[in-house]
């Protein structure tokens, strides 16, 4: 179980030298117990308490860490039921299946199709990050043929499926084994055997859990340690129930068998809503039989929305927001990026019936007050981020609305922002439509 | 020249001015307070006095003739510390203060010839058990020659150097040499704090507590928060200028508690200041800009000690100690209150909260401590509220309901000026308890009256005034200390979650600052201020950031504890913290919504 920062403290030398990077023994212990440090940074921490933290301190869910393009990416480490609690770690990443029976012109051509699924969200690039091989063909140099394809034109994880020992051996020398995972392996014994002195991941799968458990304890038996649980389901019931049993047994009672990512192999009949269950509910790896960019569209957002770190504090873009219909008569109003700040504010304008321009300035995401304090809200900043925004062709007057709070800066502001009249709002977001109503001619 | 006499209730303080000096000039520069916050535009209307029974803006007036003006009361703040709590206090320290005091008596005769004047004094002093470090001060070295030809008795002051770890003794640094003996060894404590400064006069041979002053820091007339002094620090000069005025009416305000208690300045050997970091800062005139902005960092956590006179300069030889800081917005005021009441040395934790205009937490045991600041806003002491007022005669104290109707304690036998911060305390907890407001603070139907468009609650009608003004609160004031008891009630429940830790496990809750002893503890709870705990274990510590100062002066040992303490202490940066504002918006309720 997971040590508390008390409890990890005790286990510090308690020098407060500051060597870490972070001036108390304490404030080290917090970073542990957020598992945002590592205990080896520590000069002078003892074998007994590396130990101690080294197994309370994995998490209860392996980590498995990929090559992906240029990147690492990796899977597991979760260490909490809800997102809520803390966050989730590592989100479920896509896997877009292709088969080796296709004739190397239309193999091509899927390939194309799968390369081109690429969105951007957010000012993030969003794309399914695993290509999985099945293997129908049963011709091994026909499947090595395709795996070099997959291999030199993507930068893609790539799923071995269905393989035969044969095909195992000789891909493992064709292929970066950071960039490899096994699936539906026809024998898992002699794979187990193959792969013994590498790290590649290997899928066990079973029809239940109790099997499950049993195909675990085989792996772990021959030491391979990189494992991906997958249950096959008849419905999304049975889906559901597996997903949450083996979180819970991870997360909840520690039990180590339990403690690997999850695999679920989408079938045809539902996949939208199974995929949709995988990326909410705990699956670390989804395989697609069928897919367009428009079905690949909804998924990729969802993910991007359920990773978000809910601990950051959230951050709206800089620029310039229409509330309403705003002309070019329309009040201005300036407040910064702290996205609680954005919505009342927001909210207050649409209450006032007035069309206002509302322009968000980054104050890295601290509310009005933080963010002057801090001096990312002063008048020239304020100033400087109006005059390269382009309002001005928005707007023909030249007057700004700025929080209350901040009537300070006004002078400043003025002298920034030359022929420009700065008003001076109210300090509560609760007294915009009364202003408008009263002050805005 | 002109002769200005400026009346402020009982005090009477007369300057010299030259003349067509602006009175409000005059008056900022005497060291007495006067609330300008337009800063003399003639806008706010605040700095309005008395010359010749007619009220004028002192911003307005330029000095023509010898004049009379009649201040405002609250310009001469002087609170009184109750002296007998402050001997009960330190009974138990013992007395073993920084700078030592020594008589020696020097006989030029028993003198052998060839051996220096300061080898010679040295030799005499090792007799005595104090191994002297060799000394930079030309001026000392005069002063220890002269005294070594010229036959009497001599009172030395010695300064104890910390223990660098190299062998166990301990070794020293003469301070000054002063002829004729029965003198004494006098240290001065203060407390630098945002909007009050208090100082305290000791006797460090018996480690009496002597007298001490509270008076308003004269920096507020350039912003009334850090922030605005720090970036008026920035501006031309600005530094010098807040330098200058805050040691001026030290070096005033020490020079009259020497006068009044009939003792000669020239006794004070050891000046200990406790403050918040940006107050040092301002103080020892550092740059204090990163204060405020990244990477917040203060200069040095651990400031050097230097010669009085560097920087208090009413003193002429001596040593000035300022207590060390934790970080940019955790400072020394705190760590000198963690010293104050013992959290460093005690098996079971507590939790310290400091009131103010902010608000500071420190929670902790022997083995480990943690801090964080929020910013609670000075409606605690009657700032910012439509008709708060300080704790004074006229201030309403405490509000209480007795046969369908609300009764006004009123301090002193006066007419109401206003509502004091404890006194809107009581009365948001029964304006809630009889259904005048809901738990998030908004009026209910049951209050109808208004003032202006709003609706308010009228508590006396202008009649009954002392300055014939409605006594009213509004919305706007009972969101002013939601928030501000949001704010310190989220700062110890984040570091209590932090910690995982359950309020169950808190053995005392210490509460220092302005606000204490007058507070009901009831009525704090009720309006949930501080997380549901037993009365009992809730204790009032007054100006804890004097009182560790205190300590420091007449203990060497604590000198020892206080770096420690600063060292180990971990801040809690609160605006670094997501969590903080789910707590904040889940406290701003009455009493909250954390209810199991």
């Amino acid at each position: 179980m997971a040590l508390t920062g008390l409890e990890i403290f005790k286990l510090l030398p308690n020098k407060n030298c500051g060597e870490c990077g972070v001036p108390t023994c304490l404030a080290f212990a917090m970073k542990l117990a957020g598992k945002i440090a590592e205990p080896e940074v520590c000069p002078y921490i003892s074998d007994e308490a590396l130990e101690i933290l080294g197994t309370a301190q994995s998490p209860p869910i392996k980590k498995l860490a990929f090559k992906y393009c240029s990147d690492e990416i990796s899977i597991g480490a979760e260490t909490v039921m809800f997102r809520h609690e803390k966050t989730f770690v590592n989100q479920t990443l896509l896997a877009l299946e292709i088969s080796d029976a296709l004739n190397e012109d239309e193999f091509n051509k899927e390939l194309n199709r799968i390369e081109s699924y690429k969105f951007e969200r957010v000012g993030e690039m969003l794309e399914p990050e695993c290509i999985s091989l099945k293997n129908e063909s049963d011709d091994k140099n026909n499947y090595l043929q395709k795996l070099e394809i997959i291999s030199s034109k993507t930068g893609k994880i790539i799923i071995l499926g269905n393989c035969n020992s044969e095909m195992i051996k000789e891909s493992i020398q064709l292929v970066d084994n950071k960039r490899m995972i096994l699936n539906r392996v026809q024998n898992l014994e002699e794979t187990l055997e193959i792969i013994s002195d590498s790290q590649i991941p290997i899928v066990v799968q079973a029809k239940n859990l109790e099997e499950l458990f049993v195909q675990v304890s085989i792996c772990e038996a021959q030491n391979s340690k990189n494992i991906i649980l997958s249950i096959d389901f008849n419905n999304l019931n049975e889906l559901l129930e597996d997903n949450v049993y083996l979180r819970r047994l991870a997360i909840k009672k520690g039990i180590k068998l339990a403690g690997y990512p999850i695999l679920t192999e989408c079938n045809d009949e539902d996949s939208l809503s199974s995929t949709i269950l995988g990326i909410c509910k705990y699956s670390s790896i989804i395989i697609l039989k069928n897919f367009t960019g428009a079905s690949l569209f909804p998924f990729l957002t969802l993910r991007q929305n359920i990773f978000t770190d809910p601990q950051k504090p959230l951050q709206i873009d800089s620029g310039i927001y229409k509330v309403g219909e705003p002309d070019e008569n329309s009040p201005l109003i300036v407040t910064t990026n702290f996205s609680l700040t954005y919505f009342i504010v927001s909210g207050e304008i649409e209450n006032s019936i007035y069309p206002v321009w509302l322009f968000i300035v980054d104050a890295e995401g601290m509310s009005v007050l933080t963010a002057w304090s801090a001096n990312k809200f002063s008048g020239e900043i304020v100033g400087r981020a109006l005059k390269n925004s382009g309002i001005d062709e928005k707007i023909n007057h030249r007057r700004v609305i700025i929080p209350g709070y901040v009537a300070i800066i006004s002078g400043e502001l003025e002298d920034e922002l030359k022929d420009w009249e700065v008003l001076v709002g109210p300090q509560e977001a609760a007294d915009i439509p009364k202003y408008l109503k009263e002050t805005w001619r | 020249m002109k002769i200005l006499k400026l009346i402020s209730g009982s005090f009477t303080k007369e300057i010299q001015v030259k003349e067509n000096t602006n009175l409000l000039a005059a008056i900022q520069e005497s060291g007495l307070f006067i609330d300008a916050p337009c800063g003399g535009q003639s806008v706010c209307k605040k700095c309005s006095v008395f010359i010749d029974n007619k009220s004028c803006l002192a911003c307005k007036t330029y000095v023509s003739k010898d004049m009379t003006v009649v201040l405002p009361e609250y310009s001469n703040l002087v609170l009184e510390e109750d002296k007998k709590k402050f001997i009960e206090r330190f009974a138990e320290i013992k007395i073993d203060p920084v700078i030592k005091k020594v008589e020696l008596n020097i006989d030029p005769e028993s003198r052998t010839t060839y051996l220096s004047d300061f080898e010679y004094f040295k030799n005499l002093l090792k007799k005595e058990g104090f191994k002297i470090l060799i000394t930079s001060d030309i001026e000392l070295l005069s002063k220890i020659s002269r005294a070594t030809h010229k036959k009497n008795i001599y009172t030395i002051y010695l300064y104890c150097v910390p223990n660098q770890g190299i062998g166990n003794e301990n070794k020293y640094e003469i301070v000054d040499i002063i002829e004729g003996t029965n003198l004494r060894n006098l240290g001065i404590a203060i407390d630098l704090g945002t909007t009050t400064i208090s100082i305290a006069l000791l006797d460090l041979d018996s480690g009496i507590f002597i007298d001490s002053l509270s008076f308003y820091n004269p920096q507020i007339i350039y912003g009334a928060d850090i922030i605005h002094r720090i970036i008026f620090a920035q501006k031309n000069e600005g530094a010098e200028i807040l330098q200058k005025i805050v040691v001026n009416e030290l070096n005033l305000s020490i020079n009259s508690l020497c006068l009044k208690n009939d003792f000669s300045v020239n006794e004070i050997k050891s000046v200990v200041i406790s403050g918040n970091t940006t107050m040092i800062h301002l103080f020892l005139g550092l740059p204090s800009k990163f204060i405020r902005e990244t990477p917040y960092s203060p200069v040095i956590k651990a400031f050097p000690v230097t010669d009085a006179n560097s920087i208090i300069d009413i003193i002429q030889r001596g040593k000035l100690f300022v207590i060390p800081c934790v970080a940019n917005y955790l400072g020394g005021d705190l760590v000198s209150g963690i010293i104050s009441c013992e959290i460093h040395k005690k098996e079971e934790i507590n939790i310290l909260v400091d009131i103010g205009t902010n608000g500071e937490i420190i929670i902790g045991n022997k083995d480990w401590l943690m801090g964080c600041a929020c910013s609670a806003g000075p409606a605690f002491e009657g700032m910012g509220l439509n008709c708060g007022v300080r704790f004074k005669q006229g201030a309403i104290a405490e509000v209480s309901y007795e046969n369908n109707k609300f009764i006004y304690k009123i301090a002193g036998d006066t007419k109401p000026c206003g509502i004091s911060g404890t006194g809107v305390i009581s009365l948001i907890k029964l304006l809630k308890e009889k259904n005048y407001i809901d738990n998030r603070g908004k009026f209910t139907d049951k209050v109808t009256d208004k003032i202006g468009h709003r609706k308010a609650f009228i508590l006396y009608d202008k009649s009954q005034t002392s300055n014939n003004e409605h006594i009213y609160i509004d919305e706007t004031d009972i969101d002013n200390i939601l928030r501000a008891k949001a704010a310190i009630y989220s700062g110890i429940s984040l570091l209590m979650k932090k910690l995982s830790l359950d309020i169950s496990e808190i053995n005392n809750l210490f509460i220092a600052g302005g606000i204490g002893n007058s507070l009901n503890i009831t009525n704090a709870l009720y309006i949930g201020l501080f997380p549901p705990i037993e009365k009992e274990k809730i204790i009032f510590v007054g100006n804890s950031s004097l009182t560790g100062s205190i300590k420091y002066l007449i203990s060497q040992k604590i000198r020892n504890e206080i770096f420690n303490v600063s060292n180990k202490t971990t801040y809690i940066d609160l605006s670094n913290e997501p969590l903080y504002m789910d707590e904040f918006i889940a406290a701003l309720f009455i009493p909250h919504t954390n209810i199991n």
